[in-house]
């Protein structure tokens, strides 16, 4: 009866050049305005951040890490993601499939359907529901409803 | 960025679409068989024998005439049961939740919220574990004797299998099976409601983007620009043309706890309404739901049932009932669809559909019988169980979909079917019902003064399996027949 689940995206990547320099673009791009602006307007985000993943012996990034709380389940989440007008949060998870050293079957970043996109995100997903510590269960629109954000 | 999910329109052939998905059958006996399956590969030619014997009884979705079959079947099969006879298949092209089945934490169960006597792990009354479940036959018959003899059918190609195809008994009955009871009348559920008098009107023009229409449900089809059914694509995609997802869910109804739950709030709300104690059931009862028990719709007949009115579809909320005076917003039916009420989760405003062909199982409730089992055997067919039938259960779960509950209190629930918070879990829900009534002094049900003041778990999951039902073809040559 959990009403706030968590993600734990894990994706391992290419050791290329390019593909390093397009982790980093991600992970610096990621908290903008324009990313809070789309979070806000969906309303189950409590947070969200992108981490890199440094390698262990060698210089260079690992992996990606994107880890979110959010409201409801997983399905509503990844469709507003998908439905986003802007497309900004889509694409960014379509990116990081694009660099993935292993990246969803038959994956075509100009011909992807929804399928693979969650299937994608949900196979590499490292969290369960029961993992996840929460000091509260109420869900974002109860909070900022009782404590609105100064604007 | 293009979306691959828009193949150009076809028509749809019914010749091989199973019936069940465009048909809502009105057989009086039907019996929902499982089975499992070896997954040993040298068993495979067996398996595919149990096919070829059920093959002459499959019903397409073509017209059946003047004259109904006498026995008839429709074939499911999980993502467990696709892997076992389609080996060559990739299981994880398909989507999420259906290869990972109802029991996922991180998939289904964040929707359909089980818990308690629920739990996956309780499932099938632990007969055999949730993963054991790899085909449905659904049978229908014209009469006790046709559903013997259909049974026995299915039940001898299961036999002549040499052991590679086991039949799983869920319930604790003489034969253990999900037989349809006969109610009368037969289309009223227990709990005493008229059930399924609103589905999706199916209409198969395969350009159409409404929710209700059948390339909605059918896979390969849809022009829709969100989630839609699938895969479409790839040998997958060859596989699942003309199938259709079944989310198969068997509810044990807690009649003694209902009625009596009925009749001790009743008498403490008959004088608040003004009414007697034999109306004020019959109120509360049609409150919970959104229609009265012969089917009226609140919002039609908000005073009284009305036999006009009885199996009307042709409404909505929008005009006259946005402060639920008519029908209370958690209302079951309100939940289950919100018509023009206005929906907004996470930017999105669609209203999902999804097709139901359930059937009573257990004698209903009298003097003797109070702990025998007794429910819905649930089929809610869908093209995506994540966006129409996960997305409905989830709003069950939680009334957060509209902008009619207010944001900055405890999330309500579905009046009738929804899992009632418990503690230790921390909850931001509510487990009381809210009537609004003119005076602006709303009735709140259970008590607000008793000791439990939350609803009882009037339904509880007795099992979840989620089917594809395959195209006719896909079926035969599973079977290895033309």
């Amino acid at each position: 009866m959990q009403n706030v689940n968590p993600l734990t995206l894990y994706i391992p990547i290419l050791q290329t050049a390019d593909a390093q320099a397009t982790a980093q673009a991600v992970y610096q791009n990621f908290n903008n305005p324009t990313t809070k602006a789309n979070l806000d307007s969906m309303a189950i985000v409590h947070y969200a951040r992108v981490a890199l993943v440094p390698n262990t012996n060698s210089p260079g990034i690992l992996g990606v890490l994107v880890i979110t709380e959010f409201d409801g389940n997983m399905n509503s989440y990844l469709q507003a993601f998908w439905d986003e007008p802007g497309g900004g949060i889509k694409n960014a998870f379509i990116t990081l499939a694009t660099i993935a050293l292993d990246p969803p079957p038959g994956f075509d970043p100009n011909n992807i359907t929804y399928t693979m996109f969650s299937n994608f995100i949900m196979s590499n997903n490292l969290s369960e529901p029961a993992d996840l510590y929460y000091a509260y269960p109420q869900s974002v629109e109860q909070i900022t409803a009782a404590f609105p954000p100064n604007s | 960025m293009q979306n691959s999910e828009s193949a150009a329109p076809t028509q749809p052939d019914l010749s091989d679409i199973q019936g069940l998905i465009i048909r809502g059958y009105t057989h009086p006996c039907s019996v929902h068989m499982l089975y499992q399956f070896s997954s040993a590969p040298a068993d495979l030619p067996n398996i595919s024998g149990f096919f070829k014997a059920l093959v002459p009884y499959l019903r397409a979705a073509e017209d059946w005439g003047a004259i109904k079959p006498e026995i008839m079947l429709n074939i499911g099969l999980t993502a467990g049961g696709i892997t076992i006879v389609r080996p060559d298949l990739n299981i994880k092209a398909f989507p999420y939740t259906f290869y990972s089945g109802p029991w996922s934490g991180n998939g289904a169960q964040q929707s359909l919220m089980d818990y308690g006597a629920g739990a996956p792990s309780m499932w099938w009354n632990q007969k055999f574990p949730y993963t054991a479940v790899h085909c449905a036959i659904h049978a229908y018959a014209m009469n006790p004797d046709a559903q013997a003899n259909i049974t026995n059918i299915i039940a001898a190609a299961a036999s002549a299998s040499n052991g590679a195809v086991t039949e799983l008994l869920p319930l604790d009955s003489p034969t253990g099976r999900l037989e349809q009871y006969p109610l009368i009348p037969s289309d009223y559920i227990h709990f005493r409601y008229r059930d399924s008098i609103d589905e999706p009107d199916l209409d198969q023009n395969p350009t159409g983007t409404d929710q209700a229409d059948l390339n909605n449900f059918l896979i390969g089809y849809s022009q829709l620009p969100h989630p839609v059914p699938g895969p479409i694509t790839g040998p997958e995609g060859v596989f699942a043309k003309n199938g259709c997802y079944n989310a198969f869910r068997v509810l044990y109804q807690d009649a003694v706890t209902f009625y009596d739950f009925l009749k001790t709030e009743a008498e403490r709300i008959a004088p608040i309404i003004g009414m007697s104690v034999e109306y004020t059931i019959e109120w509360l009862a049609a409150k919970l739901n959104g229609r009265w028990r012969n089917g009226s719709p609140l919002v039609l007949s908000p005073d009284e049932p009305e036999q006009s009115t009885s199996k009307a579809t042709d409404f909505g909320y929008k005009a006259t009932d946005m402060q639920g005076l008519k029908c209370p917003f958690s209302a079951h039916t309100r939940v289950a669809n919100p018509r023009d009420e206005g929906v907004l989760v996470a930017g999105s405003t669609i209203v999902p559909r999804i097709i139901r062909r359930g059937v009573a199982y257990g004698a209903p409730l009298h003097e003797n019988n109070a702990s025998d089992d007794r429910g819905l055997i649930g089929l809610f067919l869908c093209g995506d169980i994540n966006a129409q039938f996960e997305t409905l259960y989830g709003w069950i779960n939680m009334n957060n979909f509209s902008p009619v509950f207010p944001k900055g209190q405890p999330t309500p629930q579905d009046a009738l079917i929804a899992n009632r918070p418990t503690p230790p879990v921390p909850s931001n829900m509510t487990g009381s019902f809210t009537i609004p009534m003119a005076d602006g002094t709303p009735v709140v049900v259970p008590d607000p003064q008793g000791s439990n003041p939350v609803l009882p778990q009037f339904v509880v999951t007795r099992g979840t399996a989620y089917f594809l039902l395959p195209s006719i073809s896909a079926l035969k040559e599973i079977a290895g027949v033309e």
